[in-house]
């Protein structure tokens, strides 16, 4: 079987993580931990791009929504992008659109991530 | 005059020296998934029932890490084959991975395989997952993990959900050993417009 590595990488203090071909509980996990040591090296804006994601599975959103929770208690913000039709379709049955943030591509998630940082900042 | 033939049925298979035994009998030897496959075929041929799907394919996986996206490529490609439309192929597998993964924590058969069955039948594609266990957790609403199973973080019924969402029919069977998932995407959903 394939290794659950994923990639990641970072991009003027944003972070963008790759699950890559199928979210399952190994990859969660991968970007659980992932997540992790982003916050505790003070990453605040995080992108997970699905651009190579042809499938996920429960176990992979219910991490998910685990990721995202702990983002926004870390007083940061996590944005889904470049999903498929059929991963979104996944989230609108789940009933999970009011909870996560989803755009089109990577580009649209950094800006959106940049534009509520200034907003932050702003309102600090 | 010939000796009495005797067929030997069990739940897992026989040990090689067991089945060395039973052969000195002049014995058969079948399991409990066997039968099922007879039972099918003999329920197909039925009296008033005619009709055999049109083409039947099997797929036994092991309970591990991954092994359920083999079981997707190979949905996919029989949906293919049958003319499903991408979105239904994409339907079709991710229900599949689903079945799977319950099939897999439910599971308490020490072999931990999952079998699976596609049925081609005219304007429908059927899956049936079948595992040894006390039944696919909360499809019968009880809490069967098998042992040393890890529950998933807060999967809770997301998978049956997706499921039942996906597909158009969803059965669930007990079966003499466990149970059985029997999932029916149709080609075109009954009373469509």
């Amino acid at each position: 079987m394939s290794t659950a590595e994923i990639r990641s990488r970072l991009i003027e203090n944003a972070a963008v993580i790759y699950p890559g071909l199928y979210l399952n509980q190994l990859r969660g996990e991968r970007i659980e931990n992932q997540c992790q040591e982003f916050l505790a090296a003070g990453v605040r804006r995080i992108v997970i791009n699905f651009e190579e994601t042809e499938l996920i599975n429960s176990i992979g959103i219910s991490i998910l929504l685990g990721v995202i929770e702990s983002v926004n208690h870390a007083q940061g913000a996590l944005v889904l992008s470049n999903l498929n039709a059929s991963n979104r379709e996944l989230f609108e049955m789940l009933g999970l659109m009011s909870h996560i943030e989803m755009v089109d591509t990577e580009e649209i998630a950094l800006v959106k991530l940049g534009r509520e940082s200034e907003v932050v900042q702003a309102v600090i | 005059m010939q000796p009495a033939v005797r067929w030997y049925i069990s739940k897992e298979g026989f040990s090689a020296i067991a089945s060395e035994r039973l052969a000195g009998l002049h014995g058969h030897r079948s399991t409990y998934s066997h039968l099922d496959l007879i039972q099918d075929y003999l329920t197909k041929l039925a009296p008033g029932r005619q009709e055999r799907p049109a083409s039947e394919f099997e797929l036994v996986i092991p309970a591990d890490d991954e092994a359920e996206l083999i079981a997707a490529r190979t949905a996919e490609q029989i949906a293919r084959a049958a003319d499903f439309d991408q979105e239904a192929i994409n339907q079709i597998k991710t229900a599949l991975i689903e079945a799977c993964i319950n099939a897999a924590e439910h599971s308490d058969s020490p072999d931990r395989k999952i079998h699976q069955r596609f049925a081609i039948d005219k304007d429908k594609l059927i899956i049936t997952v079948s595992n040894k266990g006390k039944g696919f957790g909360r499809a019968n609403g009880q809490s069967t993990l098998a042992p040393g199973a890890q529950p998933a973080k807060a999967a809770r019924g997301r998978g049956l959900k997706i499921i039942r969402a996906l597909m158009d029919e969803v059965e669930f069977e007990r079966t003499d050993d466990g149970a059985r998932l029997v999932m029916t995407k149709y080609l075109k959903r009954p009373g469509s417009q």
